[in-house]
């Protein structure tokens, strides 16, 4: 499934699926999702494959998988830059690919941005909180007391 | 891990080096553009999906008002840092004729990258784990099959 998946996002490049908002005009949208999708899907294979063989116990198979669907994505990168489809030339595609990288950088500072701020925001409202009531340490009689309890409880008669 | 993550692009990088001797397609100009857009479009949405998680946060404190109001303030920070940056001039905006157009064709913008980052996580940690259980069933007690 997820090959004909592969296969008809390809033929949204370089066939007659591209999406258009007018006859011969590429939906812009489409400039976003689909480079953006291709390079993060090679990045998180690649880094899925090595964390399988720094991590993972004996999974050199798995991590040569994910090898492949690495460079089967970034084959399909270099393809794209290189080969231009009936509406998609490579020149924008290429200008797009940069654009999508600078996408991913942007939403990666921003999100850590607020997720620091949230976190902030909830470590100084719980500094702010009155520490909670401590009770006294038990005098020594309530100890006696405790000990003699637990002794009555525990053990049992010698056979 | 981090060089492997980005080793596609660099890789890119060094064949654009190599065959063309330069940042073939790289306008800085541009690239900072959508950069800064993106980054203060993100920081607004993950803080207003904060916000609203902070809503659930209150539930085991009584319902304090003062995370959620410091909450709102971040998040109303970023409102007004995007407003106020989109309204320098052309700096921040691309292609969009006024502060309104460029605030939610960043919104959109922002819907259809996140739409690709959910995507291509779920095609790689679905590849991932289907390698991973695909294979043949391990078992540490040797011994106890034999």
């Amino acid at each position: 499934m997820a090959g004909i998946g592969f296969v008809w996002l390809a033929g949204m490049h370089w066939w007659v699926l591209t999406p258009q908002l007018a006859p011969n005009e590429v939906n812009p949208y489409w400039y976003v999702f689909w480079p953006t999708f291709i390079l993060l899907t090679s990045c998180l294979a690649s880094c899925s494959a090595v964390t399988l063989l720094m991590i993972g116990v004996e999974r050199k198979a798995e991590s040569n998988t994910m090898f492949i669907v690495s460079g089967l994505s970034f084959a399909v990168l270099l393809l794209g830059l290189n080969v231009d489809g009936p509406l998609v030339r490579g020149d924008e595609f290429r200008e797009h690919l940069w654009l999508a990288v600078s996408d991913l950088a942007g939403i990666a500072v921003g999100s850590l941005l607020s997720i620091l701020v949230f976190a902030l925001v909830i470590y100084l409202y719980e500094r702010s909180l009155p520490e909670p009531k401590t009770i006294t340490p038990p005098t020594e009689s309530e100890l006696k007391q405790v000990s003699s309890l637990i002794a009555s409880h525990l053990g049992g008669e010698e056979e | 891990m981090l060089f492997a993550f980005s080793l596609p692009p660099l890789l890119i990088l060094a064949i654009d080096m190599t065959f063309y001797g330069g940042f073939k397609g790289i306008d800085t100009g541009v690239s900072f553009t959508r950069f800064a857009n993106a980054t203060l479009t993100a920081y607004t949405l993950c803080s207003l999906f904060l916000l609203g998680n902070l809503f659930f946060y209150g539930e085991s404190r009584n319902r304090p008002w003062a995370p959620l109001v410091g909450m709102i303030m971040a998040t109303a920070f970023g409102i007004l840092a995007t407003v106020f940056f989109l309204g320098q001039g052309s700096m921040l905006l691309e292609n969009n004729g006024s502060v309104r157009a460029q605030a939610i064709y960043n919104i959109v913008h922002m819907f259809v990258s996140s739409g690709a980052v959910l995507l291509a996580v779920s095609v790689a940690l679905g590849v991932t784990f289907s390698a991973i259980t695909s294979q043949k069933q391990r078992t540490d007690f040797e011994l106890e099959e034999e």
